[in-house]
């Protein structure tokens, strides 16, 4: 390649948590056009109907979240006007969704913004046949970046994870060393995510570093929320 | 490796499922006009046949949908696949 390629720092295979992260669950009817109209107007975004493909990351910038967001304060019963943690408007939020059956969804968002999500769809998908559902603290993301990620992966996951039958954009719910996860292809670097439970983190991260040694994957420092 | 075609996510390798038995059973529509044995039949009773069958599958490690898969026991050759309630 002719640019003169990442710093140092960026070489090589890495690891990383990407911890706190908002994530709700979404299930509708896919034939409810109603219903898909109210999220695409909400959110601004398009829930993704191809399975395993995820919806390119969209900015948290429609009017009912803006909405939603403000304003930063409210009243309190003396007049007094104070700030409420919910209604906190998360910075540079940017939302990510992926497939995870004909009828459901993943929604992936900055920390703290699980309560906002969850009142805009609600509000949004009233009264349809519809559950909005905050997950966050459910499940953690682990971010494994660089050239040798498909062979750290091959070690444990039986899926085609090359750049033709998985390219950015795709995501499939499969099993890593037997462990339950969502694998999030993000970009050609390759980047990969994988979503996984709380209680089965610890031991996803742990076989990574053990499947990584042959490959120098080396353990990066999540960036400060 | 047995591979089995998830009618939403494409063919999985057998790990990601489990298996639910004979598929295409009715619920009897008038259950209290049944007597012991023809309820613990409906709900016990289920064909292993030897050769091609109807049988449920779910895709428990990915998208967690029942299906219908027709399968040789003998080859486990698999022939279809299809969503619940849908014959092919
Ligand atoms: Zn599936």
């Amino acid at each position: 390649m002719d640019d003169p390629g990442p710093s140092t720092a960026d070489r090589g295979t890495t690891l990383v948590e990407r911890p706190f992260l908002t994530h709700v669950d979404l299930r509708l009817d896919p034939d409810d056009r109603g219903a898909l109209a109210a999220v695409r107007t909400a959110l601004g975004l398009r829930l993704p109907l191809e399975p395993n493909t995820t919806a390119s990351p969209r900015p948290l910038t429609s009017p009912a979240v803006i909405a939603a967001n403000g304003p930063p304060r409210i009243e309190d019963g003396a007049g007094i006007q104070t700030s409420h943690p919910d209604l906190r408007p998360p910075a540079a939020s940017v939302l990510h969704a992926f497939w995870l059956g004909p009828d459901e969804w993943l929604l992936l968002a900055e920390p703290g913004a699980g309560g906002m999500l969850v009142r805009v769809l609600r509000a949004a998908l009233h009264p349809r046949a519809a559950a909005v559902t905050d997950l966050s603290a459910g499940a953690t993301v682990l971010r494994l970046r660089g050239p040798e990620a498909r062979a750290v992966l091959a070690h444990g996951c039986a899926l085609d994870l090359g750049p033709a039958a998985f390219p950015p954009g795709a995501c499939a719910q499969t099993l890593l060393a037997r462990a339950q996860v969502l694998v999030a292809a993000i970009d050609a670097r390759p980047t990969f995510d994988l979503i996984v439970r709380r209680s089965f983190a610890p031991y996803a991260a742990a076989w990574l570093r053990d499947a990584g040694s042959a490959h120098g994957l080396r353990l990066a420092r999540p960036r400060a929320a | 490796m047995l591979q089995i075609p998830c009618p939403w996510c494409g063919p999985r390798e057998d790990a990601e499922f489990d298996f639910g038995g004979e598929a295409d059973i009715q619920r009897p529509a008038d259950p209290d006009a049944l007597d012991d044995a023809a309820w613990a039949d409906y709900l016990f009773m289920r064909v292993n046949r030897r050769g091609v069958q109807r049988e449920q599958w779910v895709h428990t490690a990915g998208c967690r949908r029942w299906f219908v898969v027709e399968r040789d026991t003998v080859t486990n050759e698999i022939l279809q696949a299809s969503t619940m309630g849908r014959r092919p």
